[in-house]
């Protein structure tokens, strides 16, 4: 009798508890409307409610309170899998947001030249850059001494090696390569191809203070960062053949770079410690140390407020509606805020191993007969307004264009996105010709065969309501799509797994996010040079359109922003990828944390060297 | 020659009926099961798991009784779906696993000797293998797309063992017994003393040994979804269910998404475990209070 008592003891104390949770939970059933009141965000083109949610949140904090000496910043970085770990050479190696983001503390992938607030060449760094249209050079021209962490002088010399690194024949990296302009550097190609000793176009004058590039088009993009601009310590890697610098201790171990913090420890995978460079070029930091380390995306929020973090990479918009007022952090509009796109890709050509090139295969299986009208379809079916609104309370919201906001200017806002439109999906499929259906009521290929789609999907917290969410939408207009293995994947292998383009390549589509930066020349994501262009999509279309933007000519503005509305229309009409989701990116600063900027174009005046912090420890929500 | 089976189950129910914890746990247990399998019988399972945009997170109210999920579907029609799927892989996996179980112990225990001996080594060998490291093994390395792909995994690895060596010291006891050696001078074949002579006399053991498994498997399945290494996706469960708690600020203000779940799981646990803690009683004779 005892026991049941116990038992029954137990029951009614869940229910208890189940119950003074609904009493609770009355008030958080309204906390949706509560956002939507917070934010008042209203539902119009992506861009306004871009500019409407920024305006929520403040750019920039500071206060009067003094730095205590000896702390340490807590930093974390979200990740579901493994960080890959490149922390040195970065500008040239670096992979993964991680990766990037470190660079920017050890200063293995700074830019040596500060940026404006258009994101161009700008003045105050230790070098500037200045474009001579009509020499087509760009002349680069170092101001500040500065010291590598290991105490060598840093040169233009340097950067000159860098270039003969980015461009070697044997540098497995090609996609840094392919970004922005690199290729029109005067001489680049005759040395990756090996008929070179050096880069012509690379001229080193007044003591290694001054590089003059010489190009052979001078696009007008240059001036976004279009070439690269930060250096990796000749002195170190002059000694490592190319090819193994990616896996030598210098990258991957004992980094050096010449940023605001020292490289001190690496836990592989998981975390690093970095501690203060006293002879930084722009001043010693306040910050005596600082510790990165992984958080997985669950639990970062939750991590925030019991202060284990003074500051995230970024923060999940889905978990400000559970942390709508914190008392101990606040939120600033994160400096990634229009960098961001979510977008389906579409597995459409191969990768050519010996030209390292994107091929067109016409073989593959999303280009059989009526292939375009099916991605169109796929395009239209996902009702991301909708999705969007009520779970991200218009902090992410559909994607108003094929370029990100960053590249507002660029934009053809006439160019036509894919709508929410089951009806226009469906008569789009029954027009042409995915008109049989199977047992399951899912259509089958113009040709009779049975159509089913196969998807790569990441695992994390999100990965199952992505899968609900897309397979839904698709089984509405009669698409079946299953996933790869019929599971969702580490992040790690997908790459892995996109990048090798093994023989057995099933994959046809694939799910991403990612942030572009400064440079609007689309050739570093979807070019036919850019191995991290998922699709694989080239055609001579492309390369036409793509090659015009690299020239002298597009300096004339009409001229440039037709080039960029033809890489639009020829996106949406070949779509090989389609755009899903533009973000507001939140910034999450524990209160302690003083002097923190996010708009561009405020460095040097502002960095990690600037960073107060007013207290000993996080403080605790 | 065989044991009465009639008044022996009859002393069984007895001693069952006698205990008021497992006629709770069982009336408890079947009314779940019914619930769960004839709602879940006339339940449009798509329509159940079709996502809801406006409808998420919502507490509990006349609409859903048990609010909604992050997809905003319905607590009560996703949980009927997730436990439907979890006991029929706990089912799925306890019956195979000891029909795996039944048939290895009868033939240990019934030749015994050397056949015994060297199958005994292999069965102990298999015993030793950390269960659920292999099961984390085997799934990544396989990525079974179906339910039935990964209740296999489980039977493989885990499911036989314990089962056979219960049943195989039961049919050594068996075995040596005058029915047994009476049967093989009349000529009887071996097979048909070992199915339809001793396996009889074992079936309660059976039934208690297969009861408490079911429980166990019941809490791996959990486990294991809980960590996201169970059944694919797409597929509710109650472990998959539980693991929107790995989420601190979910835990502690959506409580109505993990906790009816939660409460599931441990009422189903408990009520098997104390059924089976009854039969297990009763079917020994020395047990019994009466």
């Amino acid at each position: 009798m005892k026991k049941i008592l116990m038992l029954l003891t137990v029951i009614a104390l869940g229910l208890a508890v189940l119950a003074a949770c609904r009493t609770e939970g009355d008030t958080n059933g309204e906390a949706g409307q509560d956002v939507r009141a917070v934010l008042d965000i209203p539902v119009g083109h992506p861009l306004e409610m871009l500019e409407a949610a920024l305006a929520h949140f403040p750019q920039s904090y500071d206060n009067d309170l003094a730095h205590v000496e000896g702390t340490t910043f807590h930093w974390g970085l979200l990740s579901s899998a493994a960080w890959p770990g490149i922390i040195g050479a970065s500008s040239i190696f670096a992979q993964a947001a991680l990766d990037i983001n470190v660079a920017g503390l050890l200063g293995t992938g700074s830019s040596l030249i500060a940026g404006t607030s258009m994101r161009t060449f700008g003045e105050g760094g230790v070098a500037t850059a200045t474009p001579d249209v009509n020499a087509q050079t760009l002349t680069i021209e170092q101001h500040l001494e500065v010291y590598w962490h290991d105490g060598m002088p840093l040169t233009l010399a340097d950067l000159y090696f860098t270039f003969h690194v980015l461009a070697h024949p044997e540098n497995p990296n090609v996609t840094r390569f392919n970004e922005g302009s690199n290729r029109l550097i005067t001489g680049i190609m005759d040395y990756r191809n090996g008929y070179a000793e050096r880069i012509s176009g690379l001229v080193l004058s007044d003591d290694h203070r001054t590089l003059t590039i010489h190009f052979d088009e001078f696009p007008p993009t240059i001036i976004y960062f279009g070439v690269i601009t930060a250096p990796i310590p000749a002195h170190i890697f002059r000694d490592i053949p190319v090819r193994y610098m990616i896996d030598s201790d210098p990258v991957r171990s004992n980094p050096i770079g010449w940023g605001p913090f020292i490289f001190e420890n690496l836990v592989p995978g998981e975390a690093m410690s970095a501690v203060r460079n006293p002879n930084y070029v722009f001043g010693a930091p306040y910050i005596e140390r600082i510790n990165v380390r992984i958080v997985s995306p669950d639990m970062a929020a939750d991590a925030m407020v019991a202060g284990e973090f003074d500051s995230l990479d970024t923060f999940r918009n889905l978990d400000f509606e559970l942390h709508m007022n914190p008392t101990n952090f606040r939120y600033l509009a994160g400096g990634e805020s229009g960098r961001r796109y979510g977008f389906v890709t579409f597995r459409m050509g191969h990768w050519c191993f010996d030209t390292d090139r994107n091929l067109p295969g016409p073989g593959r299986y999303i280009n059989r007969p009526g292939g375009r009208a099916l991605r169109q379809a796929m395009a239209m079916a996902p009702d991301f307004s909708t999705m969007m609104f009520y779970r991200y309370h218009g902090l992410t919201f559909p994607a108003g264009a094929f370029l990100a906001p960053w590249h507002m200017d660029f934009m053809d806002l006439t160019v036509p996105m894919f709508p929410h439109d089951l009806t226009a999906a469906n008569r789009l499929l029954d027009e042409a010709g995915f008109t049989t259906r199977d047992a399951e009521g899912y259509r089958n290929w113009p040709d009779g065969q049975r159509l089913e789609i196969i998807w790569a999907q990441m695992e994390g917290p999100a990965a199952e309501f992505y899968y609900q969410f897309y397979t839904q939408a698709w089984r509405d207009i009669g698409v079946r799509v299953s996933l790869w293995e019929g599971t969702f994947h580490d992040q790690n292998r997908i790459w892995d797994y996109m990048d090798f383009d093994m023989d057995d390549d099933v994959v046809d589509i694939w799910t991403g996010a990612w942030s572009v930066g400064a440079n609007p020349n689309p050739s570093g994501v979807w070019g036919p040079g850019a191995d991290w262009n998922a699709s694989r999509h080239t055609s001579p279309e492309w390369e036409a359109i793509l090659a015009r933007l690299d020239t002298t000519a597009a300096w004339d503005e009409e001229y440039l922003l037709q080039i960029f509305s033809d890489i639009q229309w020829y996106k949406y009409n070949n779509i090989f990828y389609f755009p899903t989701s533009w973000s507001m990116v939140l910034l999450p600063l524990n209160n302690r944390v003083a002097n923190w900027e996010t708009r561009p174009g405020t460095f040097p005046q502002h960095g990690w060297h600037t960073v107060r912090l007013t207290a000993a420890t996080p403080y605790r929500g | 020659m065989n044991v009465n089976s009639t008044s022996h189950f009859h002393a069984m129910w007895r001693e069952i009926r006698r205990d008021k914890l497992a006629i709770i746990g069982l009336i408890l247990f079947v009314g779940i099961m019914l619930t769960v399998y004839v709602w879940g019988f006339f339940l449009n399972e798509q329509e159940a798991m079709r996502m809801d945009f406006r409808n998420m997170n919502r507490a509990p109210s006349a609409a859903h009784i048990l609010g909604t999920d992050d997809m905003g579907r319905d607590m009560v029609q996703l949980m009927v779906i997730a436990a439907r799927n979890s006991l029929n892989i706990s089912f799925l996996v306890t019956i195979v696993g000891a029909s795996i179980g039944i048939l290895l112990g009868l033939v240990m225990g019934f030749y015994a000797g050397h056949v015994d001996n060297v199958m005994m080594r292999i069965v102990n060998f298999w015993g030793m293998i950390p269960g659920i490291m292999m099961i984390i093994l085997l799934r990544s390395l396989l990525s079974p797309a179906t339910i039935w792909g990964f209740s296999w995994i489980v039977i493989g690895v885990f499911g036989w063992t314990t089962m056979t060596f219960t049943i195989r010291v039961m049919a050594l006891r068996q075995g040596r017994l005058d029915y047994v050696s009476a049967s093989k001078t009349l000529g009887t074949p071996n097979i048909v003393i070992m199915f339809r002579e001793v396996l009889p006399n074992l079936v309660s053991i059976l039934t208690s040994g297969m009861t408490l498994v079911l429980a166990g498997n019941m809490g791996l399945e959990t486990g294991l979804s809980f960590l996201g290494l169970g059944l694919p996706p797409g597929t509710p469960s109650l472990g998959g269910l539980l693991s929107v708690a790995r989420n601190l600020s979910t835990m502690q203000q959506r409580p109505w998404q993990w906790l009816p779940p939660a409460l599931l799981v441990f009422i189903l646990m408990l009520c098997i475990n104390f059924v089976g803690q009854a039969i297990n009683r009763s079917a020994d004779a020395k047990k019994r209070s009466v």
